[in-house]
């Protein structure tokens, strides 16, 4: 793909970064919620606090 | 190895020493370098307040981010979180002191990174850290990575590399007590494909090692007749595998996201996660965000379920966990998410806003997991907007 054909590709959803701090929120409850952690563009800051539990 | 709280607080403090010094090096490099350079500095201030409900637990989390990048494309970012948490179970919150009911942890974060050009190619280096604490938990981060763009920046690379320590106290009658440590190391690898001007790929594979205490000081599972301490295993090995594919349709101005991810670990835990995000443009200023996401898992070898009980007796030291996020179930969430861009603003003296976007989601969980303090149902909104500048 030429650079002159990128504009579609800035546009929502075709870029994952513009959910990035909402998603880290996101990411959190679900790390205190479910068994599996990690995926979708997200690391394992922290291993447990901040929900009660680890 | 235990840390005292003083201790704690010590670090704390070096590592604010060593990021002022960071900062100081960083606009020290810009200055010398500020020749190379249009002498524009950009950046993004962005914050969210989010809140989370389920049957037993309330959650307010306010959020704010400052990035910038300077001439020379050295980027910098500072965070700061603060997790509010208001429990009506004590079994939730974890406590024997029966007055605690509200707990707060505070995260701050930064980064550093740059982005060099290689010939057609780019490569970017970033570090970043976080540190989070609460009554009785505190936790260290610290990462690099580093992503090389090619192939006319349509193909992507990347590697990442991850550690925590996270150090684990118990808030009792008599006093705080110390638990254990907790540390990990993350393994990330990524790759991204551009096939054609409205069609991306994506796949990446994370590793990731726990070694500590990886339980929960409070929660107790019944073994035999009596309460017991939960003992999960000292050690976990993560592996998650995922696929993103993204699609615009000019036509309807319509994207359509799928992501799939697949779970196991080193605990015979399993889990598939799919997901399906569509994104809606209204107009000029407005969009439009939907989502469906599945989640399901299997219980870990050592889960406690209502039929094993009577297969563990007085006595037992094998691993054993009570937590329900160790069992077995599924759920179903469903949300949405409206966003505005204030362009509206571009003909006013308010015009320093007019590249800013407020977004509003709302999210809705259906769940079958086994508790009485999780509940069925859960909820979260989050309200928040983003300000280039």
């Amino acid at each position: 793909v030429k650079p002159y054909e990128r504009e579609y590709l800035t546009r929502p959803g075709m870029e994952m970064r513009g959910e990035a701090q909402a998603g880290e929120f996101e990411a959190h409850l679900q790390s205190s919620r479910e068994g599996a952690v990690g995926g979708h563009g997200t690391v394992e800051s922290s291993t447990g606090g901040g929900c009660g539990c680890n | 190895m235990s840390m005292t709280l003083g201790a704690e607080r010590r670090w704390r403090s070096i590592a604010l020493a060593l990021w002022t010094c960071a900062s100081i090096w960083f606009a020290a490099f810009e200055r010398a370098h500020a020749d190379e350079a249009s002498g524009t500095w950009t950046g993004e201030l962005e914050g969210h307040g989010s809140y989370y409900y389920e049957r037993s637990t309330e959650v307010w989390v306010p959020t704010g981010r400052l990035s910038v990048e300077a001439p020379n494309g050295m980027r910098m970012n500072v965070s700061y979180l603060a997790d509010v948490i208001a429990s009506a179970s004590i079994g939730q919150m974890g406590s024997d002191i029966d007055k605690v009911h509200v707990e707060v942890r505070q995260g701050i974060g930064t980064g550093f990174g740059k982005t060099i050009h290689i010939g057609e190619n780019e490569l970017d280096l970033s570090v970043n850290a976080i540190h989070s604490w609460e009554s009785d938990y505190f936790s260290w981060f610290g990462g690099v990575r580093a992503g090389y763009l090619f192939n006319q920046k349509n193909t992507g690379v990347s590697l990442g590399v991850t550690g925590v320590h996270d150090s684990i106290y118990r808030n009792a009658r008599e006093g705080q007590r110390f638990f254990g440590n907790l540390d990990g190391v993350t393994l990330t690898f990524g790759f991204s494909q551009i096939l054609t001007p409205v069609l991306t790929f994506g796949a990446g594979y994370q590793l990731v090692y726990l070694t500590g205490f990886l339980g929960n000081p409070y929660r107790v599972p019944k073994i035999g007749p009596l309460p017991d301490m939960e003992a999960p295993p000292d050690t976990r090995i993560r592996h998650n595998l995922e696929f993103t594919a993204s699609l615009y349709a000019p036509a309807t101005r319509t994207t359509f996201q799928g992501f799939a991810r697949l779970y196991t670990d080193s605990w015979d835990l399993n889990a598939i996660t799919p997901e399906l995000r569509i994104y809606q443009e209204l107009g000029r200023d407005f969009g439009l965000r939907l989502r469906a996401r599945y989640y399901l898992q299997g219980r870990t070898y050592f889960a406690l379920e209502g039929t094993d009980l009577g297969n563990y007796a007085p006595g037992y030291t094998g691993p054993v966990t009570a937590d329900p996020k160790l069992s077995g179930f599924h759920s179903i969430q469903l949300g949405g998410r409206i966003s505005f861009a204030l362009t509206a603003f571009e003909r006013s003296f308010l015009r320093f806003f007019s590249r800013g976007v407020l977004d509003l989601s709302f999210d809705h969980q259906w769940t079958t997991v086994d508790s009485t303090s999780f509940g069925r149902r859960n909820f979260f909104m989050i309200l928040g907007g983003r300000l280039p500048f």
